[in-house]
C-alpha cells in the first residue's frame, strides 16, 4: 500500500487519485484495517493541511480524541446533518471560506462551541450535536427542544446554560454532553 | 503489511516505510503514521484515496 501526502493540490484529487473518504470520519478509528475491502494495494492516503478546504471538516484530531479514550466517533447521530439551527456542517459555519471569518458564536461551529444534546424517547437513548450557542438562544426563547419539540425541564436547561459558560474547550477535549429532561 | 508513506509538503518531500497488522484498527494505523512523521495531530486531516 503506498501512503501519499500531498498537499499542493486543492481539489478532489490529489496527485491524480480520487478522494474517496477521510480517516476518522468516513473510515472510524475503532474499527480493523481488514474491516474495510477499500485498503487495498495502491491506496494512498494524503496529509491535508490547514492549507486545504477540507482540512477542518476532517481534522484527524477530533477522531483522536475519542479513539484514546476508547470511545466512537462521530459521537452523535446527526453529525452529517449538521447544526439543526443554524444549518451548517459541524466544524466550519456556512459560507466558509470566504466572506468575513469573524462570525457570531450561534453561527460558528467550531469544535469548542459544539455540545451534545443527549435524551431519551421511548427505549431509545437519542445524543445529538448542536452549536451550544444556538441551541440555548432558541430554548430561552421557544423553551422547548429543538429535535423533540418539547418542553425542556428548567434544570437541564439550567445545566446547559452553566456548563457552556464555564466550560474551557480545547482541541484535544472531547465535546461536552448535556442529558436533558423533558416536562410532561 | 508493509506500507509506503510519501510525504509531500511544502519544503519537504520525504518517503517512509511502516509495517503494521492487517488486523489493527485504523487508529493505530493513524497512530503509526504520526509515529513515523513526527507532527503534532493538529497538523493534518487524513484524506484517502485510490488509483
Amino acid at each position: 500500500m503506498l501512503i501519499h501526502w500531498d498537499l499542493e493540490k486543492n481539489d478532489g484529487y490529489r496527485g491524480g487519485t480520487k478522494l474517496k473518504g477521510y480517516i476518522g470520519y468516513d473510515y472510524q478509528l475503532h474499527k480493523k484495517i481488514s474491516d474495510y475491502p477499500e485498503f487495498e494495494e495502491d491506496c494512498v492516503i494524503f496529509g491535508l493541511s490547514m492549507l486545504d478546504w477540507f482540512y477542518a471538516t476532517k481534522r484527524i484530531r477530533y477522531a483522536m480524541n475519542y479513539y484514546d479514550k476508547g470511545k466512537v466517533f462521530p459521537p452523535c447521530d446527526n453529525w452529517e446533518d449538521g447544526d439543526p439551527i443554524n444549518l451548517a456542517p459541524f466544524l466550519i459555519y456556512n459560507d466558509w471560506g470566504k466572506g468575513p471569518t469573524d462570525r457570531p458564536l450561534v453561527e460558528d461551529n467550531k469544535y469548542p462551541h459544539l455540545g451534545i444534546i443527549v435524551y431519551e424517547l421511548g427505549d431509545k437513548t437519542h445524543r445529538k450535536c448542536v452549536n451550544l450557542h444556538g441551541y440555548i438562544n432558541n430554548a430561552a426563547d421557544s423553551h422547548k427542544d429543538i429535535f423533540t419539540n418539547k418542553l425542556i425541564k428548567f434544570k437541564s436547561f439550567q445545566e446547559i446554560c452553566f456548563g457552556t459558560k464555564k466550560k474551557d474547550i480545547f482541541t484535544t477535549d472531547l465535546i461536552p454532553e448535556f442529558k436533558i429532561e423533558f416536562d410532561e | 503489511m508493509k506500507f509506503k508513506i510519501k510525504e509531500a509538503v511544502v519544503f519537504s518531500n520525504n518517503e517512509y516505510d511502516i509495517e503494521i497488522n492487517p488486523d489493527a484498527t485504523v487508529g493505530e494505523l493513524a497512530k503509526k503514521i504520526y509515529e513515523t512523521i513526527p507532527k503534532s495531530f493538529d497538523a493534518y486531516s487524513l484524506g484517502f484515496g485510490k488509483k
